[in-house]
């Protein structure tokens, strides 16, 4: 995978804040469900979701990533640590 | 090597080296459950040959697939549909006989010896273009284009337009992974409306002023079935795309293996062994790693009851190197007997192009290893492109000795 040349320093409340809105408007998941270790099977999502979302996170934070993002990483925990692991974002941990 | 439950057929090592992962799983788990496919995957010769023949496993339904995504994420890409309704592979409706009968006919509109020499003009012109350098890239400089303007000129596409139809039809084979971002269908969306512009174009021009091409044969018999123009223009940019990157690939994949192993030459370039040696060298290397195929009801899959909809990844590459169908699987006997592999696949969407590409790989195979003297690999390692369901070379550097 294509790492981005300038790699954006992302901060995990914006991203834990765009995944409530999004599973809030989309499934109508209560937001305070959402939190880095829940895992996204308990939320019902499918494949099918999952690439979705990957989409709207690209779209969100200007990144690039694999489609299957949200498919191989059980949590949003899971999820930080690859994009840090495969040099897409710099994740700031501040809650 | 990771357990055989964890295997991830998304995983760079798997793409390195996917023959020794297919051999643990052939002997460990046959019918094996893959959590991160959510299918089985078959690596046994007689589980792959069983389920490509039967007939409640049914292609990949992927126009509808591609909508539900789609439709989830507000979008539409009418282009790319049109595409994927060509596609015969994905057809499971009663048009797929129809559809798949006129592109036989087409391919069939001379008797496939008569290939032969427009073959060989575009392996020759190639060559000439490498003779006296002392290197190239075997994939760049010759497998990739070779395919790409034997097809072209099949069909009659004027050489000017060569570069932008290939750049058209270049990643759509990516159609093929198991998880597709929505950015790349947009991307292919936008490939396709670029290739249709360029066939819609031809196609106009044939109808007004006929040719012995193969536009002109595809328009005849489009007519023939009541094809409108939209879809006969879409069918046209699906057998490009499907006769190009294929056959590459296999190409390719033949030279690396032929410069890793000892015998491979000499079997090539020896005309009484040279087709005997591409049947061998697809076997082993062809480069179509799986043919995915769905339960349209509750059936059974090698002995085991399975619920409608279960998918089935049949992994043609590994069945292909089945110990109990070839004894000593992975090493090239050129004319070694048994089974017929499955290259090409296998029942009803069986490739119609099997003859041609065969008689397309014999003639630029023989050439390369004859023409251009002694070749060796000047890269040690191999890259592969980052696709779910090739096996192609994304170079290929080789020194002339
Ligand atoms: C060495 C080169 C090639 C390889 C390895 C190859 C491989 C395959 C395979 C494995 C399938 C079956 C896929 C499945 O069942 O899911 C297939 C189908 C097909 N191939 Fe090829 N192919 C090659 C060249 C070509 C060429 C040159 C053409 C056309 C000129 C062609 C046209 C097709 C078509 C139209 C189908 C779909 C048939 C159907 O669904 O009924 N292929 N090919």
């Amino acid at each position: 995978m294509t790492s981005t040349p300038t790699r954006p320093k992302l901060r995990t409340t914006a991203i834990k804040a765009w995944l409530a809105g999004h599973l809030h408007d989309v499934l109508g998941i209560p937001t305070e469900q959402i939190t880095a270790d829940a895992t996204f099977e308990t939320f019902g999502l499918d494949s099918v979701d999952g690439v979705v979302m990957a989409s709207e996170l690209e779209t969100a934070f200007g990144i690039e990533v694999d489609p299957a993002l949200f498919l191989r990483n059980p949590t949003l925990e899971a999820v930080f640590q690859e994009l840090q692991d495969e040099g897409i974002a710099d994740i700031e941990h501040d809650g | 090597m990771a357990p055989t439950r964890s295997f991830d057929p998304r995983d760079p090592e798997f793409r390195t080296d996917p023959h020794r992962f297919f051999a643990r799983l052939r002997r460990e788990d046959p019918l094996h459950w893959n959590p991160h496919l959510k299918a089985y995957a078959l690596t046994r010769h007689r589980d792959v040959f069983q389920v490509l023949r039967h007939p409640h496993f049914l292609a990949t339904p992927m126009r509808a697939n591609t909508a539900t995504l789609l439709r989830r994420s507000g979008r539409s890409l009418p282009t790319l549909d049109r595409l994927i309704e060509a596609a015969v592979l994905f057809d499971s409706t009663p048009g797929h006989r129809e559809a798949r009968r006129m592109l036989v006919a087409t391919l069939n509109m001379r008797p496939l010896g008569e290939y032969a020499p427009l073959m060989a003009d575009v392996t020759d012109r190639l060559i000439d273009a490498l003779r006296g350098r002392p290197s190239f890239d075997a994939v760049s400089d010759f497998a990739d284009p070779l395919p790409v303007h034997v097809i072209h000129r099949v069909l009659g596409i004027p050489e000017e337009l060569f570069d932008t139809l290939r750049a058209a039809t270049w990643g759509l084979d990516g159609l093929f992974n198991y998880v597709k971002a929505i950015r790349e269908l947009v991307a292919w969306d936008a490939q396709c409306r670029t290739g249709f512009a360029v066939i819609d174009d031809l196609v106009r021009q044939r109808r007004a002023a006929p040719r012995e091409d193969g536009i002109t044969r595809m328009i005849a018999l489009a007519a023939q079935d009541g094809i409108d123009h939209e879809r006969l223009v879409a069918r046209i940019f699906f057998l490009i795309m499907v006769a190009s990157d294929t056959t590459s690939a296999t190409i390719g994949n033949a030279i690396a293996l032929a410069l890793a192993t000892p015998g491979i030459v000499d079997a090539i370039t020896d005309p009484a062994t040279t087709a005997a040696a591409v049947e061998e060298l697809l076997r082993l290397e062809g480069t179509a790693l799986f043919a995915a195929r769905y339960a349209d009801r509750d059936t059974e899959l090698a002995g085991l009851a399975v619920p409608e909809g279960t998918v089935a990844y049949c992994y043609l590459a590994a069945a292909n190197r089945d110990p109990e169908a070839y004894p000593d699987p992975d090493r090239f006997v050129a004319g070694r007997g048994g089974p017929p592999h499955f290259a090409f696949g296998d029942g009803i969407h069986a490739c119609i192009g099997a003859s041609f590409a065969r008689l397309e790989a014999r003639i630029a195979l023989h050439a390369f290893f004859t023409r251009l003297g002694p070749l060796r690999r000047v890269e040690a390692g191999t890259s592969w492109l980052p696709l779910d369901a090739f096996r192609h070379l994304a170079r290929l550097p080789v020194a002339v000795d």
